[in-house]
Parts: structure tokens; C-alpha cells; sequence
């Protein structure tokens, strides 16, 4: 009984630790993505993600290998670079005025209240290490930032919270 | 219409970059460098990727006109990542640039897609997803469904009004309106930014993407069974937008036949 939980395990172990073998099951979760999207119409994105979800909830597949990270690095950078050069500049220009004010506002207004709605109704404040344009507010340290510094220095566990749960 | 949609949706997505590149980078000299240096790579990109193509772009194999946007992005993408910024900010910038560029050779741009569809995107969407806890998310079925009103709301305002304003009948107004509210690239990328410089946790994350995706699926079907404008509607629209603004352009001699 042990000898086959061991033998199962390591098999389990061969497979998650041999590269090919983990390129093959994301390649087969992206090639399944792709014929669903073909089937049903939807988005190959769209799809990517929902197997994504499905694998990381039932089938506890995770991103761990540095290569993955990367191609999905490379993956988020190449996409925006094909988004900005769908743009036919030509067709940019003959309609600035309109593309421009919906563009903005398009941005500008679910932008600024989504924000405020996440930060004083959902109490999602902005994280400390990167609060925007945290560089402009001097050198000196908040009276909050203080007390955790100290209780740093004193070796203490750090009881405050960065987001509300 | 169809461009001038995408030209607006070009505008809001360049928000989304330079607000993820500008708010979380640390205003420094690794910033100025980086800034500086695309913008000189900016203005000079377009004429060094048509001399390669121009130049070696009868040796198909071994393809350096890629490998040269992909040295470009690497390139710019480490500046920024020094900075603190994102990589994105001048990879959908060198993208704008070479626009002109890729429309007279569709070849280098099927390539890059076929590169970028099978080997790279996959990876990035499917690890989108996996991040998403379905046990986080059903106690959070009221924020999502209040931030995916709101985003809906929001977007009605910003954008209905402004359509209408340039000479748009109701139906295309709407039409309009629901594409704009959609963005799926532009969202899991802010969202993962997000999630991986720890800005926000798991949860979420999981809030965010659930409702990137449902803003990315329920206007798009609205729009396309009950607001689908008809082709000779859009071109028709084009053609009054046009005349309004007193702005002649090829499209209207072209624009005759196709409209009816």
C-alpha cells in the first residue's frame, strides 16, 4: 500500500519536474482553450483565462517555474505591442476629435470613481510601499509609518493590516 | 465607425498604460533615463524598421525585422521595469509607432501574431486565470456585481452623451457605448500588475479579473444582439460626421457603393 502511494507520488514528481512534461499540460490547456473558442465563438482569451481558473481551482496548477512567468511576460508585452499597432494612424487622425473625447472620458470617468468607490466604500486603501507619487511628499515618515518602523526595529510582528478584509 | 471605435478605444487603453506606467514609478533618474530613451526610440523607429525590412527583408528565414521589434521591447521593457514602471507603457507605445509600417507589410504582422497566439499569450491568460479563488469569490458576489454597475454606469456617462454629441443616432450611441465598456487585455494586465507588486491581494485580485471578464462578455453580447448597427448605418454615420466637421475624405468616394 505505502510502496504504491510512493510510487504514485513519484510519478506525480517526474512529471511536475520535467519541463516538456509541464509545457505539455499548459500547452494542452491552451489548445483545448483554442477549440472551445473555435466551437462556441468566444474570445480564445476569454477562454484562456476561464481553463486558468478552472486549473489553478480543481486542479491546483501553478505558475511556479520561472519560464512560465516569463512567456507570460513576454505574452502581456507582445499582446499590448499588436494593440497598439492595430491602429491605422490615418484612420486616428480623420477621427481625432471624436475617437479623442470618448477615448478620454471613456478612461477619465470610470477611472477617477472606481477609485474613489474602492478606496472610501470597498476601504481599499492604496498600498504603502506604492502609493502614487509617494516620492512628492518628502523624506519624512508618517506618524503611522513610525510606529510600525519601530515595532520593526523592536523585532515585533507587524499587527497593521494593509487591506481591509 | 468600426475605426473610430477603435481609435477611442486605442485612446482609453493608452490611459490605462500611462496611468499603470506613471502612478506606481519612482520618480528617479532610472525614470528619466527610460523616458528619454523611448522617446528617442520612438521617433526613430519607424524608419529603422522600414530600412530592415526594405534592407533584409528578402532573407525570410532568419527573420530580423522580428527579432529587431522583439530587441526594441526587451530593450525598452527593461528601462521601464527599472523604473518601477511597466513594460507595457512603451511596448503599446513602439506598437503606435510601427502601426504605419505593419499596414503596408501584413506579413510581419501575421508573424508576430502567430508567434505571440501560440507560445506566449496562452501562458499569460491561462496564469490570469489561476490566480482567480473561486472559495474568495462567492462571499464577494455583491462587490462584484456592485463594481460591474458601477464600471456599466460610469462608462454610460463618459461615453453615451459624447456619441450622441457627434451626430450619433440612439442605436449606434448604444452600440458605442457598450464597446467601450469592455477591456479585457488592458484589465488583466492592470489587475496582474497589481497582484504581482502586491498592491492588492488574492482576493482582490479575484474581485477585479471576475468583473474584467463580465465586462468583457455581457456588453459585447448585448451590443451585438440588440444594438448591431447595420453597415450601411455606420457608414452612413461616418459620412454625416464628416459633412458636419467639413472634413472631406477618400472613405466618402468610397463609402457610395459600399453603403447600399
Amino acid at each position: 500500500m505505502l510502496n504504491h502511494i510512493w510510487l504514485s507520488f513519484s510519478a506525480t514528481n517526474i512529471v511536475f519536474q520535467n519541463v516538456w512534461f509541464v509545457a505539455a499540460i499548459w500547452m494542452a490547456l491552451a489548445l483545448i482553450a483554442s477549440l472551445v473558442s473555435i466551437r462556441t465563438g468566444i474570445s480564445v482569451a476569454l477562454i484562456e483565462i476561464f481553463i486558468g481558473v478552472v486549473a489553478g481551482n480543481f486542479l491546483h496548477l501553478t505558475a511556479s517555474n520561472e519560464w512560465i512567468n516569463f512567456l507570460a511576460l513576454l505574452g502581456s508585452g507582445v499582446l499590448t505591442f499588436l494593440a497598439g499597432a492595430e491602429i491605422d494612424p490615418l484612420s486616428l487622425k480623420a477621427n481625432l476629435r471624436a475617437s479623442l473625447l470618448i477615448g478620454v472620458l471613456s478612461f477619465a470617468v470610470p477611472f477617477a470613481v472606481v477609485w474613489l468607490f474602492a478606496q472610501f466604500v470597498l476601504g481599499w486603501p492604496l498600498n504603502r510601499r506604492h502609493r502614487p507619487f509617494d516620492h512628492f511628499r518628502g523624506g519624512c515618515l508618517r506618524s503611522d509609518d513610525r510606529r510600525r518602523f519601530q515595532r520593526h526595529r523592536h523585532g515585533q510582528n507587524d499587527s497593521g493590516r494593509l487591506f481591509h478584509h | 465607425m468600426g475605426k473610430m471605435i477603435l481609435a477611442a478605444c486605442f485612446i482609453t487603453d493608452f490611459g490605462t498604460v500611462l496611468a499603470l506606467g506613471g502612478l506606481f514609478a519612482n520618480y528617479n533618474i532610472w525614470l528619466l533615463v527610460f523616458v528619454v530613451t523611448m522617446c528617442v526610440v520612438l521617433w526613430f523607429m519607424p524608419a529603422w524598421t522600414k530600412g530592415i525590412i526594405n534592407k533584409f527583408g528578402a532573407t525570410r528565414v532568419s527573420e530580423p525585422e522580428v527579432k529587431f521589434i522583439f530587441f526594441i521591447l526587451f530593450f525598452l521593457g527593461g528601462l521601464a521595469t527599472t523604473a518601477k514602471s511597466e513594460a507595457v507603457l512603451p511596448a503599446y507605445l513602439i506598437g503606435l509607432v510601427v502601426a504605419g509600417v505593419f499596414l503596408r507589410d501584413k506579413t510581419l504582422v501575421h508573424r508576430m501574431r502567430s508567434i505571440a497566439f501560440a507560445v506566449f499569450t496562452p501562458f499569460y491568460f491561462i496564469k490570469a486565470g489561476l490566480f482567480v479563488s473561486l472559495p474568495a469569490l462567492w462571499p464577494a458576489v455583491a462587490i462584484v456585481g456592485g463594481l460591474l454597475l458601477l464600471k456599466m454606469v460610469t462608462k454610460i456617462v463618459g461615453v453615451w452623451p459624447l456619441a450622441r454629441l457627434h451626430y450619433m443616432h440612439h442605436r449606434e450611441a448604444t452600440y458605442t457605448t457598450l464597446l467601450m465598456a469592455t477591456g479585457l487585455t488592458f484589465g488583466t494586465i492592470s489587475a496582474l500588475f497589481g497582484f504581482q507588486n502586491k498592491i492588492i491581494d488574492q482576493r482582490q485580485y479575484t474581485i477585479l479579473v471576475t468583473v474584467v471578464i463580465l465586462s468583457a462578455f455581457v456588453p459585447t453580447l448585448f451590443a451585438q444582439k440588440f444594438f448591431q448597427p447595420t453597415k450601411g448605418a455606420m457608414h452612413a454615420w461616418g459620412r454625416r460626421y464628416r459633412q458636419r466637421l467639413g472634413v472631406l475624405s477618400v472613405e466618402d468616394s468610397e463609402d457610395e457603393p459600399k453603403a447600399d
